[in-house]
């Protein structure tokens, strides 16, 4: 089938076209879902390596399901979210550790939008939400993360926690309050100071 | 950072901060795709070793030119078997046939002063 019809399709019905033989399904799904399953698991896990083998794994899971899978069900995004925190909770638990970031860990921030310096400043702040994120508990940072990072409404949390929505907006507004009083401490270390210096001047 | 408005601005910078997977990690995946798909469109088939009588068959036809070749030399073969089985005086009326278009060679005394070495004086 050609490019431009797979690209209106919806993921469960490429998923159907896959398991039918199709071979531009597979391209197009990872296209559209890979970013999504590595950005979430690298913010769980702040490990890019694993991160991406946790993708692939979810992918691969993804490929063997396709033949069962039942549309109308669930969405196969908020089926991949599920895998993917399952596995990171894994992962974490094998580590049995904190994880470590590094700036190569941080997802690259987007240039052009500033001086050098700016840009590093960023890239600095994403490290240390990173970092943050890390020193959460799993189920806080896991709920922050869907509903502040990729954007998910509470429902769709729920269903990936498998929890209520009132247990989510509960786990929300405590990781987001940790977040901020971890973040609070690093305040001059990210440049915030420079930030008001600069508000002054313009002021 | 005391206020929810860092918090969120950090968390929207995050959020519009695409992860993009590398060429290496899609390549994975893919080939997980490729080597699990259901119902793949047939690939070309593969050539596998032949054994036995026929492998040594169809091995001496290709080495000897392929079966255009084989057949012509099967015709000859043929006609060799013909040429030393046939009744002679079939081929003697077939070469009679092909004299008969033959033109008529002139006979010349290609050594004329010979003839004085018979003579006696």
């Amino acid at each position: 089938m050609p490019r431009d019809t797979l690209d209106v399709l919806s993921d469960e019905t490429l998923l159907v076209l896959y398991a039918n033989g199709d071979p531009a399904a597979a391209r197009l799904l990872t296209a559209r879902l890979a970013p999504r399953v590595l950005g979430y698991a690298t913010r769980l896990l702040a490990d890019r390596a694993e991160a991406e083998d946790i993708t692939q794994e979810a992918m691969l899971r993804l490929w063997k399901i396709a033949p069962q899978w039942r549309n109308g069900e669930a969405q196969i995004s908020t089926w991949l979210y599920r895998v993917v925190t399952n596995l990171c909770t894994d992962s974490r638990r094998a580590r049995g550790k904190r994880p470590v970031v590094s700036l190569d860990d941080a997802p690259e921030v987007a240039g052009g939008t500033g001086s050098a310096v700016s840009s590093l400043m960023q890239a600095d702040r994403m490290t240390a939400l990173h970092a943050a994120l890390g020193q959460l508990p799993d189920r806080q940072r896991q709920a922050v993360v869907l509903r502040h990072i990729e954007g998910l409404a509470n429902p769709e949390i729920a269903q990936i926690m498998d929890l209520g929505i009132e247990a989510v907006e509960s786990l929300t507004a405590r990781g987001k309050r940790a977040l901020a009083a971890i973040l609070a401490g690093r305040k001059a270390d990210l440049g915030y100071d420079d930030d008001a210096d600069e508000s002054e001047a313009v002021g | 950072m005391n206020d929810d408005m860092d918090l969120d601005d950090w968390l929207a910078k995050a959020a519009a901060t695409p992860v993009v997977p590398s060429a290496v990690l899609t390549a994975r995946i893919l080939a997980d795709a490729d080597a699990l798909q259901p119902n793949r469109p047939a690939q070309v088939a593969q050539v596998r070793p032949r054994r036995g009588v026929m492998a040594w068959l169809v091995d001496l036809v290709e080495g000897l030119g392929g079966g255009r070749a084989v057949a012509g030399l099967s015709l000859a073969g043929v006609a060799g078997v013909f040429l030393g089985v046939a009744d002679p005086s079939a081929l003697n009326s077939l070469a009679g046939l092909i004299a008969a278009d033959l033109t008529v060679v002139e006979q010349m005394d290609l050594l004329p002063a010979t003839d004085i070495l018979w003579t006696e004086n």
